[in-house]
């Protein structure tokens, strides 16, 4: 798999822009905070926090914190989780600093995304063995709301006009096995391609399409139930 | 007698809804940047302080399990070889175990005298038996005195 060539697509998406010396590399996509002109690239930045200036990774964090954020709140709903699931990522981070400096070739920012993705994946997990984690089970009301909700979107001309409620999305997802809520998000929420999600799970290219194939059978089950 | 046909809903457009519904979770992305404390480093590098301070505490646990381990071997395999030694030198010093002399087996007829008359019979009818069938007549057919 080419690793380089995938991750190189999933920056144009800009879903991870990188940061880099040349600021000619980031002109075509929106960086949340482009590194300016006389900014260190993140590898510059990981190097000097390999020599002790811990003012480093502060830059680093402030640089990808509001992008980490956003992906675990694709899995997490409360705040005060995803501060804390962006806290434990970030030191996973520092402490596999030694390790990634150590491999020539690697993106930051995908090395990072990875970290990010497998702890939301282990979250899912933890939060479908632990029922208190869950989201929980949906009321009567809130069962009569998703009906209203999926029939008003199969009548509507435009999925975008609708107005949709983040909790019951939640709460629906959240029925789901935890790969399946994964591929799904990565599939439609951030787009991704089978070949980008492989590289960012781990898994094979075969599984995520095994696995996107199932998720889409279980979701379709589960609207069905509402009709 | 005239139902209402609902119009079936393809796989197609079940497909599309459940899109809209997982795309519908980009609208949080504000809120979800928003999540993090504003001294979020602050907090972060307490953390990150803790877990080193977990990880060298664990590593000097382990430091002093390794220690003690050479220790352990060390001492064992010391005495592993006075075990070796001992094994080896002490047969060479020691008196040679004398054999079982004749004298340690009581005589034929201390033997006899423990044994039921019957028992002599049979024992001295056999012919590898050192007493001789005269000497049984005799035992046997002694006059009472």
């Amino acid at each position: 798999m080419e690793t380089a060539g995938v991750w190189e697509r999933v920056r144009k998406k800009h879903l991870m822009p990188d940061h880099t010396l040349e600021c000619s590399d980031n002109l075509d996509f929106p960086a949340e905070m482009p590194a300016a002109a006389g900014e260190l690239a993140d590898e510059a930045l990981v190097q000097a926090v390999m020599e002790g200036r811990e003012a480093a990774f502060e830059t680093l964090f402030e640089r990808h914190r509001r992008r980490l954020s956003r992906l675990v709140g694709r899995f997490c709903a409360r705040p005060e989780k995803i501060e804390e699931l962006v806290q434990d990522i970030f030191t996973k981070i520092y402490f596999g600093l030694g390790e990634y400096s150590q491999r020539s070739g690697n993106s930051f920012t995908a090395w990072i995304s990875r970290i990010a993705i497998n702890s939301c994946y282990d979250y899912l997990r933890y939060a479908k063995r632990r029922p208190e984690q869950a989201v929980g089970t949906l009321t009567a009301e809130e069962t009569g709301e998703t009906a209203g909700m999926i029939q008003a979107a199969l009548a509507a001309p435009s999925l975008e006009s609708l107005v949709i409620s983040q909790d019951l999305v939640r709460k629906l997802l959240a029925r789901l096995h935890p790969e399946d809520q994964l591929v799904l998000t990565l599939l439609d929420a951030d787009e991704l391609s089978v070949a980008e999600i492989a590289s960012v799970t781990g898994w094979s290219e075969s599984k995520v399409k095994v696995r996107a194939f199932r998720a889409r059978k279980a979701l379709r089950e589960m609207l069905s139930e509402f009709l | 007698m005239f139902t209402k046909k609902t119009k079936p809903v393809t796989d197609e457009q079940l497909d599309q809804v459940g899109k809209a519904l997982v795309q519908a979770l980009r609208q949080a992305d504000t809120a979800s940047e928003e999540a993090l404390a504003p001294n979020a480093f602050g907090q972060l590098r307490n953390r990150i302080a803790q877990e080193k301070a977990r990880r060298e505490g664990s590593l000097s646990i382990w430091e002093a399990i390794v220690g003690l381990a050479s220790q352990s071997l060390s001492t064992f395999g010391l005495v592993t070889a006075c075990a070796v030694l001992l094994v080896w030198i002490l047969p060479a010093q020691t008196m040679p175990v004398p054999a079982p002399s004749q004298s340690a087996v009581p005589p034929v007829e201390e033997q006899l005298v423990r044994l039921s008359p019957m028992q002599e019979c049979t024992i001295s009818t056999r012919p590898d038996c050192s007493v001789s069938p005269s000497e049984v007549l005799t035992i046997v057919v002694k006059p009472a005195r």
